[in-house]
């Protein structure tokens, strides 16, 4: 009986503990912005916050409300409508989400993937057209569906192109939209035993272009020196300059072997064009190698993307820590035109989180996961001015794996 | 160090003298022989006398003193003089205090279970006698799962994996054992999901601490299943079928000579089962549809073949066992370790050969005891992934010419594995109140395969598999067994050493691939403490246990699993305190026990994952605080009641990395941390026929819902509250109930003549859903009816 007594001490300390300490207030802060916080923990299990009240330029997000997922890999915004690779418990497909009345992140409605393999690339064009790829409905198949009632409604069917190799896909991992077309990868190769990517039969990169007015494949557009565009389905590689209308995309190559006759690059369709530019590519060794191109966004000919202080390899080392998921990832803004890279002032970022930056009010959003620093933030870079403030950074609070603003 | 004095121990051994053996005849006035008197020779107590009231001990030459004691009457006391050059036979007379011979009308001899010698040890052990449950149905995990402190989880039906968690912690933490050899030297074919009661005596459940003759490097506990070792003949053979088409047939029998000088036997089992059950699951419609369809590649068929033959009670071997085991192990996968993905063809398949050689024998006048295991196993394996097709939950085709491989990239798995084991038990009774144990365990595993879709190095495309790899491990412990007070109290201490050292294929920076070998070791210690009287029982126990990273965890597959060849041993500081009261009044029997567990736990191995590549590294800490509250309750012989309740605060601690912080203090996810069982027994007997007896059984458990993944202990809802402020769907239940609650019913014929026994259950009764895992369910409402049959 005592040995229970003292139990029900030992455990008295089992009630919850309520205190919440108040995040610092953020007074400067957009009053009518929501923002979308995607943390992770180290199993890459975390949450989606919606915070508006409470942005803060230090955030604890202990104790605030989210949506809990198992693999948090950041999201996309449509108007207040959020959308993620996958459902909260990881089952393949894509999940939508909104806010509900007290402004909390809210599961709405999932659409399954046939697919047993984390493999569904999705692009959302607008509240009614949106496109996907399942491997199991055809790999040279691009799916079509409704991201309002996320039905899916028909598909796009580029089996013509096929050559009949082992490992054939269109639209896996580039699914692009610019006015009435849509830009697809088309890969067709053979996976080799033990590998993550295809090899392509020919040692270049490939995107079929689909007019959706008169629904029909225009043409197939190829540039060679490169191999495989984008890596993950829910790690965007490609980029529209919404002031030159220019589309540029990553090649990243063979990221096994890293073959340096075919390294990465970044490459891009003018505006206007169905071809890939010739004439313009940038090589990823022109500032570092071994290495590759991972992030890009675009605005006004300059490419904003990481490019490591060090020669690094996904596959190398026992783990991605002793090279690609070090604090070695410096943003950069590279000129189009001159092909020159300026570092800019943020802190190196580890590749935990794969988001691409954004453009929001005329300043481009970076996140950092910082590792060594213990640093999981972001920073605004307003490229007329040149200046760079913090936008805000996480305390203690997970890794920052994603980052959006709703506008009321 | 530890192994220099070992080494002393045993040669210590060696130099002590030999003793021969002595028969001892007793008989009363009327020259009858007398059973069950307890014969001490000079202060030792060496046995009880059989129905031929003869017993047979090891003495050395020269005088030795003798009493003669029925329970605690001393009968006679004598000397005699022993020749080991000669043969010594001795006959006794009793007599009573006045000289005169006494004629013993009745004598009453009760042993000392093997449970009741557990329960009083030290150790925070429980002890489950299967004895009186060969007549239920299942498998012996179900007869755990309702042990205090233990919650078994598994993913499905019959065949289907099973982890015991054993005070808060679980997985590889907790070792399983036949016989004190480590379970998995005896194949798939004998686990915790396919083991009929039947062909076990009792299963053991050290809960933290570990005793000594189970040297083993277990961090949390573990479990020893002990096979049946009766002592007289028998033939048995027992038939279940059930819903799902379940069959289960078992045959255990032993047979010795006359002398008792040699014996047969076996322990045989056969399983199959289609795993059909019904499961509500999604559609790929769009958004999701939830419809009940059948499991449809499920199905699991084992088969486990054991035959020993041994020699026994002879001048050089108390005995010596050789067993030879076949054993089978097929089962289909359905789908992913959430049940979000199906699947209809991938399966593994497993044939294991087994040879065991056990040696036991008492020297130095019952002083020294030595238990000697050798083991070797050959196992041939199969991972089959290798389908172009795709299925729904219907079992419809949906997709062709897709990759190979349902699950991750394809596989066309085959592996060989070889072990060799051997254990070493000694103990010798330094006086009559000082036991010295040595135990020391080694292990090694070889490992030689292929698989055409599997790990190829990067640069010189070698499949990493074809690569021979290899595990060694030896544990080692020497401890002291004491007793004070008289016997009221007992200690115990012991120190571990544990040491392994592996070898296999590793890749550099530049996907270089070459051979690599990585080594450690690791000291231990433990100690004990046990105080009974009269109704009470107290224990207290503590243990710095380790668990030493296996090859998987060091070499990962090659594939999927990147190597580590910097993991350390995990480490715990375990310590249990538990303490029973117990009164007997009349035909009454109550027992209350209690039990209070504490874990300490660092550089626990964490599977990061990542792509392309996940790995093992040592990461997380955790403290573990529990309770287990144990009470039952027997008005009379025909009728018992009890239930049991255990709570586990598993929490992580000293998070290192700043920016994961938050998660500090937080609630490790996806353990039970509250659970319990009850249970209801009723007897009849003299049903139809005299000795005829029928037993009703009525028992349920109850699992309080818990997080898949991790919540912020701020943000922890309340034990009975809702989801608070999360939005979670990631709860086990993940339907909005509080827990899971199941309950089960049997009934039990025992005919007397012939020795018949039928039996039929019903299993979740309630056809409730059921989930260990999140978001697998398990089977719903069952049926079961098995037959026993005993020939002699």
């Amino acid at each position: 009986m005592m040995i229970g007594l003292s139990a029900l001490m030992v455990f008295g300390s089992c009630s919850k503990n309520k205190d919440v300490e108040p995040a610092p207030s953020g007074g400067d802060l957009p009053a009518n912005e929501t923002w979308i916080i995607y943390n992770a923990n180290a199993n890459w299990s975390g949450g989606i916050y919606a915070l508006k009240d409470k942005k803060a330029r230090e955030l604890n997000l202990s104790g605030m409300p989210f949506f809990q997922v198992s693999s948090s890999l950041g999201g996309s915004v449509f108007g207040k409508t959020l959308y993620k690779v996958n459902s909260a418990s990881n089952a393949q497909g894509i999940l939508k989400l909104g806010l509900n009345s007290a402004g909390n992140v809210t599961e709405d409605k999932f659409l399954p993937s046939l697919s047993s393999a984390y493999v569904s690339n999705y692009l959302v064009a607008s509240p009614t057209e949106g496109y996907y790829w399942d491997d199991v409905r055809g790999g040279l198949k691009v799916q079509k569906f409704n991201p309002t009632t996320m039905e899916r409604t028909g598909e796009i069917d580029f089996s013509s192109l096929s050559e009949g190799l082992p490992n054939e896909s269109a639209g896996q991992l580039i699914l692009a939209k610019r006015d009435d077309k849509l830009y697809v990868d088309l890969l067709l190769g053979t996976k080799q035993a033990g590998d993550w990517q295809v090899s392509p039969k020919n040692k270049e990169v490939a995107i079929a272009v689909y007019d959706l007015t008169n629904n029909k494949i225009l043409n197939v557009t190829k540039f060679a020196g490169t191999t495989n565009l984008g890596v993950f389905i829910d790690h965007v590689l490609w980029g529209l300059d919404e002031k030159t209308k220019d589309l540029y995309f990553v090649a990243v190559g063979d990221m096994k072997r890293q073959p340096i006759d075919y390294s990465s690059k970044i490459v891009r369709i003018k505006s206007g064009e169905t071809q890939f530019d010739q004439n313009f590519s940038i090589d990823i060794k022109s500032f570092q190698f071994p290495a590759e191109f991972n992030r890009l966004f675009v605005y006004d000919s300059k490419i904003y993307t990481t490019i490591p202080s060090r020669a690094v390899s996904y596959y190398g080392g026992a783990q991605h820590g002793v090279t690609y998921r070090s604090d070695v990832w410096y943003w950069n803004e590279i000129d189009a035109t001159t092909k020159k890279a300026k570092r800019l002032p943020i802190p190196a970022d580890s590749f935990y989180g794969t988001q691409n930056p954004f453009m929001h009010n005329g300043e481009i959003y970076f996140l950092s996961n910082n590792t060594s620093e213990g640093y999981s933030g972001v920073n605004q870079y307003n490229p007329a001015t040149g200046t760079v403030k913090e936008t805000f950074h996480l305390k203690e609070s997970g890794r920052l794996n994603g980052f959006n603003i709703i506008t009321d | 160090m530890i192994k220099v004095l070992l080494t002393c121990f045993l040669l210590t051994f060696c130099l002590l003298g030999t003793a021969c053996p002595v028969l001892m005849h007793v008989k009363d006035k009327n020259g009858k022989a007398v059973q069950g008197i307890t014969i001490i020779v000079d202060g030792i107590v060496k046995g009880n006398t059989d129905a031929a009231g003869t017993l047979t001990v090891e003495l050395e030459s020269g005088h030795h003193s003798l009493l003669f004691r029925n329970i605690s009457v001393l009968l006679k006391q004598t000397t005699i003089n022993v020749n080991c050059k000669e043969e010594n036979h001795f006959e006794f007379e009793l007599k009573d205090h006045n000289g005169k011979s006494i004629v013993l009308e009745e004598v009453t001899v009760k042993a000392i279970t093997a449970k009741e010698l557990n329960a009083q040890s030290p150790f925070s052990v429980q002890t489950i006698d299967l004895k009186k449950s060969y007549d239920k149905g299942g498998d012996v995990g179900e007869v755990l799962n309702r042990a205090s402190g233990v919650r078994l989880r598994s993913d499905g039906g019959l065949g289907a994996p099973v982890q015991v968690n054993l005070g808060g912690l679980q997985g590889k933490a907790v070792k399983l054992f036949k016989d004190g050899i480590p379970i998995e030297l005896f194949g798939h074919g004998f686990n915790l999901g396919t083991i009929p009661v039947n062909m076990l005596d009792r299963v053991e459940i050290y809960k933290g601490v570990m005793p000594i003759y189970l040297a083993s490097d277990a961090l949390g506990g573990g479990v020893n299943f002990v096979s049946r070792h009766d002592n007289k003949n028998f033939a048995e053979l027992s038939y279940e079928v059930g819903s799902f088409n379940t069959h289960r047939v078992t045959a255990n029998a032993l047979w010795r000579n006359k002398a008792k000088t040699w014996y047969l036997g076996t322990s045989s089992s056969f399983n199959y089962s289609d795993n059909s059950y019904t499961i509500n699951a999604p559609m790929p419609t769009s958004p999701v549809t939830f419809k009940n369809v059948r499991r449809f590649h499920d199905a699991t068929n084992t088969y486990y073949a054991e035959g020993y033959a041994g020699i026994q009670n002879v001048a050089w071997a108390d005995d010596l066992r050789l067993t030879l085991i076949s054993s089978s192990f097929y089962k289909e996968i359905q789908h992913d370790s959430q049940m979000d993905k199906v699947y209809g063809d991938p399966y593994s398949k497993e044939r294991n050969y087994t040879g065991l050689l056990t040696y036991k024998k008492n020297f130095l006048n019952e002083r020294l005891k030595t238990n000697i295991v050798g083991t070797y196993s050959l196992f041939k394996t199969k991972f089959i992934d290798t389908a172009t097709v795709r299925y729904d939950w219907e079992g419809q085709i949906i997709g062709n010419n897709l990759r190979p491989g349902e699950i991750n990239m394809g596989n066309n798995q085959h592996i060989d594995y070889r072990f060799f084991s051997s254990r070493v038990n000694l103990s010798y009774e330094i006086s009559d109140r000082h036991t010295l144990d040595f135990s020391e365990l080694y292990y090694q595993q070889n490992r030689k395969g292929g698989d055409p879709l599997g790990a190829i190095s990067a640069i010189e495309g070698i499949d990493v598999l074809s690569v021979p790899a290899v595990y060694r491990k030896d544990n080692t412990a020497l401890g002291l067994r004491s007793n004070w007070l008289g016997k009221e109290m007992e200690s115990i201490i012991a120190a571990k050493y544990y040491h392994f050292k592996t070898e296999g294929y590793t890749t550099d920076n530049f996907g270089m691939g070459y051979r690599s070998s990585g080594s450690g070791q690791s000291l231990g210690y433990m100690g004990g403490l046990r105080w009974s009287r009269g109704n009470y029982l107290v224990k207290a126990s503590y243990e710095y246990a380790t668990r030493l990273p296996d090859e998987y965890e060091i070499f990962g597959d090659a594939r999927l699993i990147k190597e580590n060849m910097d993991l350390k041993p995990e480490r715990s500081h375990n310590i249990n305190l538990n303490g029973q009261y117990r009164i007997e009044n009349g035909g009454q029997i109550f027992t209350f026990s209690t039990g209070l567990f504490y874990r300490k736990v660092k550089d626990i191995i964490f599977l990061q994952l990542d792509i392309p590549f996940s790995r093992y590294i040592n990461y997380e800490q955790a403290k573990v605080k529990g309770i287990e509250l144990e009470a039952s309750y027997a008005p009379s012989r025909r009728f018992d009641i009890g239930a049991n309740a255990t709570y586990q605060d598993i929490r992580r601690i000293g998070i290192k990395e700043a920016m994961f912080r938050n998660l500090e203090n937080s609630r490790v996810p996806n353990v039970p941390f509250l659970f319990g069982n009850f249970w209801l027994n009723y007897y009849f007997k003299d049903v139809l026929n005299n000795g005829d007896r029928v037993e009703l059984n009525w028992n349920g458990n109850y699992t309080h819902r818990f997080f898949l993944h991790a919540i912020p202990k701020n943000q922890e809802p309340g034990l009975f509250e809702k989801d608070g402020n999360i939005q979670t769907s990631l709860i086990i239940p993940r339907d909005g109930r509080l827990g899971q609650f199941a309950n089960n019913a049997g009934v039990y014929y025992h005919f007397a003549k012939p020795k018949l026994t039928l039996s039929g259950e019903c299993r979740n009764i309630g056809d409730v859903k059921l989930y260990d895992n999140f978001n697998i369910q398990k089977p719903g409402r069952a049926l079961y009816f098995k037959i026993l049959y005993q020939f002699f």
